[in-house]
């Protein structure tokens, strides 16, 4: 990405982008996934796409309500399966920009068979999956993302299980781009979106979404304030935590025990399921 | 001088710009929206720097950052 951002105002970005008949969002006060949407709609405007060449893809969960607001067409689909359709998609039409939105418990609790084997197959597409630590539609049931310790309906007595770095998981299968961002900063998750966007092949960009309805009210993140300053406070660049882990002293490594780090994890070329199957049609055709 | 213009049937109150506002520039206004909520509103014109962090952060696409413009200028 070269220069700087050349922002629209969101009046312009609204009659471009949105459907203005299922405004108001349903999201709660204080969610940030409205802020996804906000931030995936000014980068596809920083990279002009054509809406009619763009496809939204969604599976089950608050966070699949997005694909609706857009006025592109969209899927809607069964419970985890948004990256199943998704890769049929592309398959079918290579040249369609397909932009899938899941959510936690969507894509990597239960999808997450379809999220190990598409990042494998590396299909093209953008993959924006939001991490609210719960099931939050379904009234705040433990995801696999649910941190240890913090209480949801089902783990009254706190959670014992280990969470699941979904970004970890998809470094270690290769996807070529990899990042994290909390909703608080702008910039950065606009630019890694768009970034997302041009790599050909899988590009994962999990975001940090605030829910305190569904997970903040168990654990003592009701208010708004609170919660979002909770985010803010517990997460890290990773430039700044590799920093701190060389040359910082033990305490300030210890104090980092329960941060989550954010930024770019993985930044690399490898050829998409898309080229390989060009490069297979041309060698087998008679 | 910045003003904002805000989509009253979108916005639902939720504070975000209110909290997240540098400058301090911005309060809940004690009236009512047709929706029933608070609004948000600029208090103090002069102190806003147009930084556009409310309209970029807001999650319901109701606000937006304009400059205020004479119109003898």
């Amino acid at each position: 990405m070269s220069g700087l951002l050349k922002l629209k105002t969101a009046a312009e970005l609204r009659q471009t982008y949105l459907r203005h008949e299922m405004f108001p969002t349903i999201f709660c006060d204080g969610c940030g996934l409205g802020n996804v949407l906000n931030y995936t709609l000014w980068a596809l405007d920083e990279l002009q796409l054509d809406l009619d060449r763009t496809v939204f893809v969604s599976g089950i969960g608050c966070s699949s309500r997005l694909s609706g607001y857009v006025n592109a067409d969209g899927m809607h689909t069964t419970h985890g399966r948004a990256l199943a359709f998704a890769s049929g998609i592309k398959a079918a039409q290579p040249d369609l920009n397909v932009i899938v939105f899941t959510g936690d418990g969507d894509g990597s609790g239960i999808g997450g068979n379809h999220l190990l084997h598409t990042i494998r197959r590396n299909m093209d597409l953008t993959v924006i999956l939001v991490n609210n630590f719960t099931y939050g539609m379904t009234g705040g049931q433990a995801a696999p993302t649910t941190p240890i310790d913090s209480f949801s309906t089902t783990t009254p007595y706190g959670n014992i299980e280990y969470p699941l770095d979904i970004c970890a998981l998809a470094q270690t299968l290769g996807a070529p781009y990899v990042a994290r961002w909390m909703i608080n900063q702008p910039y950065p998750p606009i630019k890694s979106i768009a970034q997302g966007i041009q790599k050909r092949g899988f590009a994962l960009i999990e975001m940090l979404v605030p829910c305190p309805t569904a997970y903040g009210r168990r654990n003592g993140l009701k208010q708004l304030e609170t919660i979002w300053q909770w985010y803010r406070e517990h997460t890290i660049l990773i430039d700044d935590y590799e920093h701190i882990m060389h040359f910082g002293s033990p305490e300030e490594r210890a104090a980092l025990h329960d941060t989550i780090k954010i930024g770019v994890f993985q930044d690399c070329e490898r050829e998409s399921f898309e080229a390989r199957w060009a490069t297979l049609v041309e060698q087998v055709k008679l | 001088m910045h003003v904002i213009e805000l989509n009253e049937h979108w916005c639902k109150g939720c504070r975000v710009c209110v909290f997240h506002c540098p400058t301090r520039s911005l309060r809940i206004a004690s009236r009512f929206t047709m929706r029933g909520i608070h609004p948000p509103e600029l208090v103090e014109a002069e102190r806003c720097n147009g930084c556009r962090l409310c309209e970029l952060l807001c999650p319901d696409f109701a606000i937006t950052v304009m400059e205020a413009v004479s119109v003898n200028a």
